[in-house]
Parts: structure tokens; C-alpha cells; sequence
């Protein structure tokens, strides 16, 4: 790596942040204003954007001076940073499903007719064996 | 990894920079927290001029 490369190089590498995170954040925030001011409650909807912009220019700026806040922003640029997120995710993605499952049956139990449980648990399901499929024949 | 680096007058933000990864990735993978990538490793032992096999091994070996 030449020493020009590194001058021109502001930020340590392990303090990028993936830019998508920044975009669907602001997204959202937008989201919950657009729906807060049609729902007729724009405290609320500039609330919800004020979190989520909040929340977005913590990341952006906490990552310049923290490798633990840029981690949290990060899956696409530290080897190690994918791997955490990856990880994240598969224990993040079986917990809800449990959960999804075990609420479709106490509601069911209850006499409901386990909406949306059901559902939410095939989107799942299916998404998973799909992903499964997908990778076995690409790897 | 750590006396290779050491020799070099790095510290781990250095040799992060060099390897575009976190400090923290460079602390994870000296103190075998973290195995890295097959790329990774070669990137690594090219940069300090050894094999592979000179830098890391596995454990019990």
C-alpha cells in the first residue's frame, strides 16, 4: 500500500460504514413522518424522524472515533465485521422465528386463528430454504 | 503475528491500515479470537515477507 494511498485515506479502514445504512435510516425517518402526518399526528411522525436521523448521525460520527460503534454500522467492509453481522443474524433470525412459532401456537391454543403468526412463520420458512437452495448450488 | 508486526515498529492500527481492516480485527486475530480469511492470511504473510504457514498454525500442531 503506497504512502499517497494512505494520506488520501481519511478514514481507518476498520471505521467505514456501510453507506446503505445511512440511506435506510434517513429512509425510515422519512417513513414515520410521511405516515405520522398522515395518520394527523406530526409530533409523533417528526419524532420518529428525529430518532432515526439521531440515530444515523451517531453511526456516522461515533464510527470515525470508535471501532465498537463502527461495527455496528459495518457488514459489508472488515472481513471480521461480516462475520459478526452473519453470526448476529442467524441467532437474531432463529429467535424470532421461535417466538413467531410459539405465538402462533398459544394463539391458536387461546382460539385465535394464529394470524399472523402463520404467515410470518411461512415468509420465514420459506426464505430460508430458498437461501439454503440458492447457496448449495452457487457454493 | 504479533512479533512479526512488532519488528516492523507497527502498532495494530498501522497494520490495520496497511490490511484495510479494524485494529480490533488485527487484536482478534493476534490473540486468536479470529481466524481470518484464506486471502486475508496470504495478504498477511506476504506483507511481512513469510509464508503462511510461518505466520499462523493451528493449535496442538
Amino acid at each position: 500500500m503506497s504512502m499517497e494511498s494512505e494520506t488520501v485515506m481519511k478514514r481507518p479502514p476498520g471505521r467505514r460504514i456501510n453507506p446503505a445504512v445511512v440511506v435506510i435510516g434517513v429512509f425510515f425517518g422519512v417513513v414515520y413522518l410521511v405516515v405520522g402526518l398522515a395518520q394527523g399526528e406530526p409530533v409523533s411522525g417528526f419524532v420518529g424522524l428525529g430518532i432515526m436521523l439521531a440515530f444515523v448521525a451517531a453511526l456516522v460520527i461515533g464510527s470515525r472515533f470508535s471501532d465498537t460503534v463502527a461495527l455496528l454500522g459495518d457488514d459489508v467492509n472488515d472481513e471480521r465485521h461480516v462475520h459478526i453481522h452473519q453470526r448476529a443474524a442467524l441467532y437474531a433470525g432463529n429467535i424470532l422465528m421461535a417466538v413467531i412459532v410459539v405465538a402462533g401456537i398459544v394463539d391458536v391454543a387461546r382460539g385465535g386463528a394464529g394470524d399472523p403468526y402463520y404467515w410470518l412463520a411461512a415468509v420465514g420458512g420459506v426464505t430460508y430454504f430458498g437461501v439454503v437452495f440458492l447457496l448449495s448450488r452457487r457454493n | 503475528m504479533r512479533v512479526l508486526r512488532a519488528e516492523k515498529g507497527l502498532s495494530q492500527a498501522d497494520l490495520g491500515n496497511v490490511l484495510r481492516v479494524s485494529r480490533q480485527t488485527v487484536n482478534a486475530i493476534e490473540t486468536g479470537k479470529y481466524s481470518p480469511s484464506l486471502p486475508l492470511a496470504i495478504k498477511l504473510a506476504r506483507y511481512f515477507g513469510r509464508t503462511v504457514e510461518e505466520v499462523f498454525h493451528v493449535d496442538g500442531e
